[in-house]
């Protein structure tokens, strides 16, 4: 991708691999400037201390302007209350809350912060209907943000 | 002995007045340009919200006539006015 | 019994008289002692006991074994005899006859060369008459026994294999006249003269002694009686096989001879092609002389094609191996050399040699400390070309040059040579190549994509695998060879950033529109990314200018200076980094500047300045008693020298307080002062300065005053303004008194060496390798040190 704002994304992507915050690191064999894996290790003292994640950014032409695209993948979904077992996650930064001023990195910090937060391990309650609903992208989604305490 | 000064070139450098180093939204440096400029400057100014935030003015504006801005400052989420 | 004895007896009574006699003599008296110890007398002995043997066996005549085994030795000793015969006859006769016609006639004074040609020609010639016709004569009388032979099958098989001419050669020269070889060399010398003094192509030097002992006019006489006596020498030799015995040595040196001179000859012509001329010339001189000498034969042939496609080849071959170095530097004049030495290049080892050669050749000449590094660059360019034209597979270029490219890598300056003569007014050879489109279009994966500016360009490592097919020999971009020295093109664009900064600080007009060309041109070669930050440098001077304008037309009366003081503002991350020393300037100026910035800051509301006073422009001029000295010095440096104006003397640490700086930076600035000779240290850590010009006293020779000025001009963070240190201090005078004594003492030594010594010898003496070694380069200038493989000595 030749967007506008490859520069930034640039920039994110050798600040990661230079200095990455504790729990967050890249995937190492990342080509593709559009789209990231970033492997996440549950905080220690939370509920999915030393558990391994993995996101999946996906950027497009407008970012920073719109959100990532951002999932959890891979056998190993977080069972959370705002995270659906298909790896979609419900936190409104990701969509109507987005600012350019957010990064992957604050992105990844705000997850792991969640999953630390979490009382419980549980699939959020409307997962089985989300899930058999869900289109491919969470973008697409109208989001209810019914909950913000978790 | 006397000393006369026939000529003095001077070298300075300019700054922008502002405290962050980068702009929030390309995080390209301030003193340089943001990503859409190739010249720093005067064609890459600088603009400040009513909430004190900064950015390179081709940045915020891009920003607040984009779809998901809601009129907000990216920093504060305050409404931006310039 | 008696039958074949009488019938020997009978035919060696008419032919061999002496054989016979002898025979006689001994069966007469078998059982007398031997008279003499001659061999032929032992020879008798032993054809007297066959004899008998024979009889004896042939008395006992049924036993027919012993008969054929007698008959057998009886034949052998016989034919030895008869072979000694011969031979003796020949030492006997033939060698004393031709030995004493050269022998018996007394060589002319050896000054005169036309009475030595003449006498050498006849006495030659009538020796070698003689000498035929006493071979003739055993050649006739060995014959008759050949004849007397054929009734004896043993016999005749035995002496068949006698040949005249090989005994006769072999006997008369077996103990030649001891000035025997010494009269060949001239005859066979001479005889090229005769063969070729038409076409006035005698590189021997027979001519010039002949032209001044004879008169003109009897010249083409001696000529003729030379030819003439030579081609009698010469058949009768060929007709004798005595070519190899008498001749075929000096034919050989003769021709090496022609063949050093006609190589000579060639020497540093390189504008011409010189392997078909000398074909030619082998066509037109030797080949002819050599069918006279040796007459029409395949060795005769076989030589002329040896001399031409080896002999004179490969002796071409050697001279341009050991010009190269000189062919490249003429190059592209020396096209045809260099199409010569193609075309010569026949064997593996030539190469080999050639590659070794002229490595030793840059080494010696080139890549030394008193080599300027642009006459490296140029040098280094030329090759390239060169080598492509000889060898376009490009080995020999990568070869050669290996060490080249290294000791340009070890080069501090290389890079700033390379860029500055890629932008330079004066012509230069990267400035054509720069220019040249076609060249420029190896750029192109580099400019298409100003937005991802990520290099795609992979550099080809220095130690190339040679069985590999290398990008890097392949590509004809000299441009793109030169910046392969460094593997990457970031090191150029910085060192143009390095450049233009000082090139554009160091302007005191805004006038730019040669960089502006320059931009152009670089920006096709480097990518329109790449040289964004020359682009935003070039905008800052336009901008400037105009914003100064506006400033100072805002500056108000109080503060105005009595000299003008303009200002380039710079957008700073396009830049280099410039120290920010602090730097307490006059107070007039401080005042200036403060205004100023205000003044800007209602021109560019949100925009502050911050001034860089290690870099900048003072032209100042110092009055004294006797006269002004005029300099331009950066701020902090004028700053320093207008402290004296105020008070005198200043000791170290009131400077350092004064400055507000360190007493390292305090130091540096005064070392340029006081290698201007303006500022004196007396005693210790004590300055002032100078009352009169006159005091100034010798100034310091040897360093060049450009390069302290440019230290005091530019003060850019970075390796050159640190390394730059000490150059100010080396102390010509005592330096080239400490490097005379060693080299006195030890001959030759290398630079490092004498470094070292002056650390033990010296220890106080302020000097480090970057100064030592431009002191050696210009004592090599000045003609007092002379250089070669990396070692100095003193030129007497």
């Amino acid at each position: 991708m030749a967007g506008r704002f490859t520069r930034r994304l640039q920039k994110e992507l050798l600040d990661l691999q230079r200095s990455p915050p504790t729990g967050v690191k890249l995937e190492d064999n990342t080509t593709r400037l559009d789209q990231w894996r970033i492997h996440l290790t549950g905080a220690d003292g939370s509920l999915y201390a030393g558990e391994h994640f993995v996101l999946r950014f996906r950027f497009g032409n407008n970012y920073p302007m719109e959100a990532p695209e951002v999932v959890f993948e891979g056998p190993n979904i977080p069972m959370h209350g705002h995270i659906y077992s298909n790896g979609h996650i419900c936190l409104n930064v990701l969509y109507n809350e987005w600012s350019p001023a957010l990064s992957v990195q604050s992105i990844c910090l705000s997850l792991l912060s969640m999953l630390s937060s979490s009382p419980e391990k549980s699939w959020p309650p409307d997962n089985d209907t989300y899930v058999r609903r869900a289109i491919a992208s969470p973008k697409q989604t109208s989001w209810a943000f019914h909950d913000d305490t978790v | 002995m006397k000393v006369r000064v026939k000529n003095w070139s001077a070298v300075a450098v300019w700054r922008w007045k502002v405290d962050d180093d980068t702009c929030g939204i390309c995080r390209m440096a301030f003193d340089g340009c943001c990503t859409d400029c190739r010249l720093p400057g005067d064609e890459c100014p600088l603009v400040w919200g009513q909430c004190k935030h900064c950015f390179h003015m081709h940045c915020i504006l891009k920003w607040v006539h984009s779809p998901n801005a809601n009129q907000l400052c990216p920093m504060c989420r305050q409404e931006w006015k310039f | 019994m008696s039958a074949l004895a009488a019938s020997i007896a009978a035919q060696a009574a008419s032919r061999l008289p002496a054989v016979l006699e002898h025979c006689r003599s001994i069966v007469a008296s078998a059982s007398s002692s031997p008279s003499s110890p001659s061999t032929l007398v032992l020879e008798q002995q032993r054809l007297g006991a066959a004899i008998q043997a024979y009889f004896g066996c042939a008395d006992a005549a049924d036993d027919r074994q012993r008969r054929a085994s007698a008959e057998a030795v009886l034949a052998g000793t016989l034919a030895d005899l008869i072979l000694s015969e011969c031979r003796e006859s020949l030492r006997a006769q033939a060698a004393p006859a031709f030995w004493a016609v050269l022998a018996n006639t007394p060589q002319p004074d050896q000054s005169n060369s036309g009475a030595i040609a003449t006498w050498l020609a006849k006495n030659m010639q009538a020796a070698f008459a003689v000498l035929e016709a006493s071979i003739a004569a055993h050649e006739t009388l060995f014959e008759a026994v050949l004849d007397f032979a054929q009734s004896i099958p043993s016999l005749s098989a035995a002496i068949r294999a006698f040949n005249v001419n090989t005994e006769a050669g072999a006997i008369v020269f077996a103990r030649p006249l001891p000035e025997f070889a010494a009269m060949v060399e001239q005859f066979v010398t001479l005889s090229y003269w005769a063969h070729a003094v038409v076409h006035d192509d005698v590189p021997n030097d027979w001519h010039k002694r002949i032209c001044d002992d004879v008169p003109e006019e009897a010249i083409e006489a001696l000529q003729q009686a030379v030819g003439a006596a030579t081609a009698a020498v010469f058949s009768v030799c060929q007709r004798r096989k005595l070519q190899h015995r008498v001749l075929m040595p000096f034919v050989l040196s003769q021709l090496d001879i022609l063949v050093k001179a006609q190589t000579e000859a060639m020497a540093n012509l390189f504008a011409d092609s010189c392997h078909e001329a000398a074909g030619q010339w082998i066509d037109t001189y030797p080949a002819p002389w050599l069918r006279h000498v040796l007459g029409e034969s395949d060795e005769c042939d076989q030589l002329i094609s040896y001399l031409k496609t080896q002999w004179l080849s490969q002796s071409l071959a050697a001279l341009r191996t050991t010009e190269l170095f000189d062919i490249i530097v003429d190059y592209p004049e020396s096209a045809n050399a260099l199409s010569d030495l193609r075309a010569l290049l026949i064997h593996p080892q030539q190469r080999a040699a050639l590659v070794q050669t002229l490595r030793a050749s840059f080494e010696r000449r080139l890549l030394h400390p008193g080599a300027n590094t642009p006459d490296i660059l140029t040098q280094y360019i030329s090759a390239i070309r060169a080598l492509r034209q000889l060898d376009e597979s490009g080995v020999i270029l990568e070869q050669v040059c290996a060490p080249v490219r290294e000791y340009l890598f070890g080069r501090e300056d290389t890079i700033r040579c390379i860029v500055s003569s890629l932008v330079d007014d004066a012509e230069s050879d990267l400035r054509d190549e720069l220019a040249n489109t076609n060249a420029s279009a190896n750029a192109d994966s580099d400019v298409s994509d100003t937005e991802d500016a990520t290099d795609s360009w992979n550099p080809v490592p220095l130690n190339a695998d040679l069985t590999q097919p290398s990008s890097l020999r392949k590509t004809s971009d000299i441009i793109s060879l030169l910046i392969s020295i460094y593997g990457s093109k970031e090191r150029f664009v910085d060192e143009y950033r390095a450049l233009l900064s000082d090139r554009l600080i160091s302007t005191l007009s805004y006038d730019i529109d040669k960089e502006l060309r320059n931009l152009e041109l670089l920006k096709l070669r480097f990518g329109e990314a790449n040289m964004l930050f020359s682009e935003v440098m070039l905008r800052d001077i336009t901008e400037s200018k105009r914003n100064n304008t506006s400033v100072q037309e805002r500056m108000p009366e109080s503060v105005k200076l009595d000299f003008p003081l303009n200002v380039i503002i710079l957008s700073r991350l396009y830049w280099p980094n410039f120290k920010t020393e602090p730097t307490p300037l006059p107070k007039p100026v401080e005042d200036f500047m403060k205004a100023y910035e205000a003044a800007f800051e209602i021109l560019k509301p949100t925009r502050a300045l911050h001034w860089k006073h290690s870099v900048g422009i003072v032209t100042i001029s110092l009055d004294f008693e006797d006269g002004e000295l005029e300099f331009s010095v950066a701020p902090a440096m004028a700053s320093l020298i207008m402290l004296f104006e105020r008070d005198d003397p200043w000791t170290l640490g009131e400077l350092v307080e004064a400055t507000e700086s360190s007493t390292a930076v305090v130091r540096k600035r005064l070392a340029f002062w006081i290698a201007q000779r303006v500022v004196i240290e007396s005693p210790a850590d004590t300055f002032s300065v100078i009352s009169k010009i006159a005091d100034q006293g010798v100034p310091l020779q040897g360093i060049d005053a450009d390069s302290d000025e440019e230290d005091a001009l530019h003060n850019i963070d970075g390796e050159a303004g640190e390394e730059a240190e000490g150059d100010e201090e080396l102390d010509v005078t005592q330096c080239f008194m400490f490097v005379s004594m060693m080299l006195t003492n030890l001959g030759s030594l290398p630079a490092d060496r004498m470094l070292t010594m002056m650390g033990m010898y010296a220890p106080t003496m302020p000097i480090d390798d970057r100064s030592f070694r431009r002191f050696l380069s210009n004592m090599v200038a000045d003609g007092k040190l002379a250089t070669s493989g990396g070692e100095y000595q003193l030129v007497k």
